[in-house]
């Protein structure tokens, strides 16, 4: 064995008995305390009887001089914007509005006489939330960093209003 | 007894298992069936749970449209085409009919229905099963 494997060998063996020696500690003062994430919706603020923009439904008329109506049953989406990994639910929860993806409206709306080859169509009535999603990074009770989201905005659509025109 | 157990039991849960599979499913319902129903048989059944979509066809014989979306009135509307998301009635998401007051169903107009001359009074974009 050459001289320099042996000093290895030796080094080694004696890293191993200091390991030996001195344990993990049993209590937590030699560790840093964690770091927590926070999240929160900040800065909220809402605005009711918005139309939204997807269309949830849709009727070609076919005959001329026909109306078309547009009933139940039909699903509209739950818009959440979200920033820095917050979840879907805590999102909702903070704003205050259901958890679920989609809405399904229970009103319907019947169009005037139509020529033939109009579309009905109908779109969600909903509440819009405009917020930012807040990051504090915690450390023993001090706050070690703040970052704050841009502008997000949520919509929550209604389940007993819709919107029904020809556009 | 324990052999005599470990050599039943797997029959036994196969059994089970077979019985189960045979529970019979409920027969399909062909959107076809429903044309020359009343409104209600619809809404009130296989279509309950689906996004409806009513064309008031009654132009078409000579009337001016008056369907309001009222469930309560369903009753007095005949189907007189139908198109479905699905070949099966009850799974469809999407329904779509053309209707006609009962009144207006005329013996003549239900011979038109019966030859497919309303076929084109509805939609079907996205609901490919036509009655």
């Amino acid at each position: 064995m050459s001289l320099l494997s042996h000093s290895v060998v030796v080094g080694l063996l004696v890293s191993l008995v200091s390991f030996a020696a001195h344990p993990l500690p049993s209590d937590n003062s030699a560790y840093p305390p964690p770091k927590l994430t926070e999240l929160r919706v900040v800065s909220k603020s809402s605005l009711g009887g918005q139309i939204g923009s997807k269309v949830i439904a849709s009727c070609l008329i076919r005959s001329d001089g026909g109306t078309c109506t547009i009933t139940r049953g039909k699903t509209a989406s739950r818009e959440v914007q979200l920033s820095f990994g917050m979840s879907w639910a805590s999102a909702t929860a903070q704003l205050g509005i259901g958890s679920g993806r989609t809405v399904s409206t229970t009103v319907s709306c019947s169009s005037p006489a139509l020529s033939a080859g109009t579309s009905w169509k109908a779109r969600p009535v909903g509440t819009i939330y405009y917020y930012k999603i807040r990051k504090r990074i915690i450390q023993a009770g001090h706050v070690m960093s703040t970052d704050l989201s841009s502008q997000l905005t949520a919509f929550n659509p209604s389940a007993s209003k819709i919107a029904c025109g020809l556009h | 007894m324990r052999p005599a157990l470990a050599l039943v039991a797997p029959l036994a849960l196969a059994a089970a298992v077979s019985l189960a599979g045979c529970t019979p499913a409920a027969p399909a319902i062909p959107p076809a069936d429903l044309i020359g129903a009343s409104l209600d048989t619809l809404t009130e059944g296989p279509g309950a749970d689906a996004t409806l979509l009513v064309q008031d066809a009654s132009p078409r014989v000579g009337a001016s449209p008056s369907y309001t979306g009222d469930p309560d009135l369903d009753a007095a509307w005949q189907i007189v085409a139908i198109c479905t998301s699905d070949a099966d009635v009850a799974r469809s998401s999407q329904i779509e009919v053309a209707v006609l007051p009962e009144d207006l169903v005329t013996p003549a107009v239900e011979a038109d229905v019966a030859s497919g001359s309303f076929r084109d009074a509805v939609d079907c974009a996205g609901r490919p099963h036509h009655g």
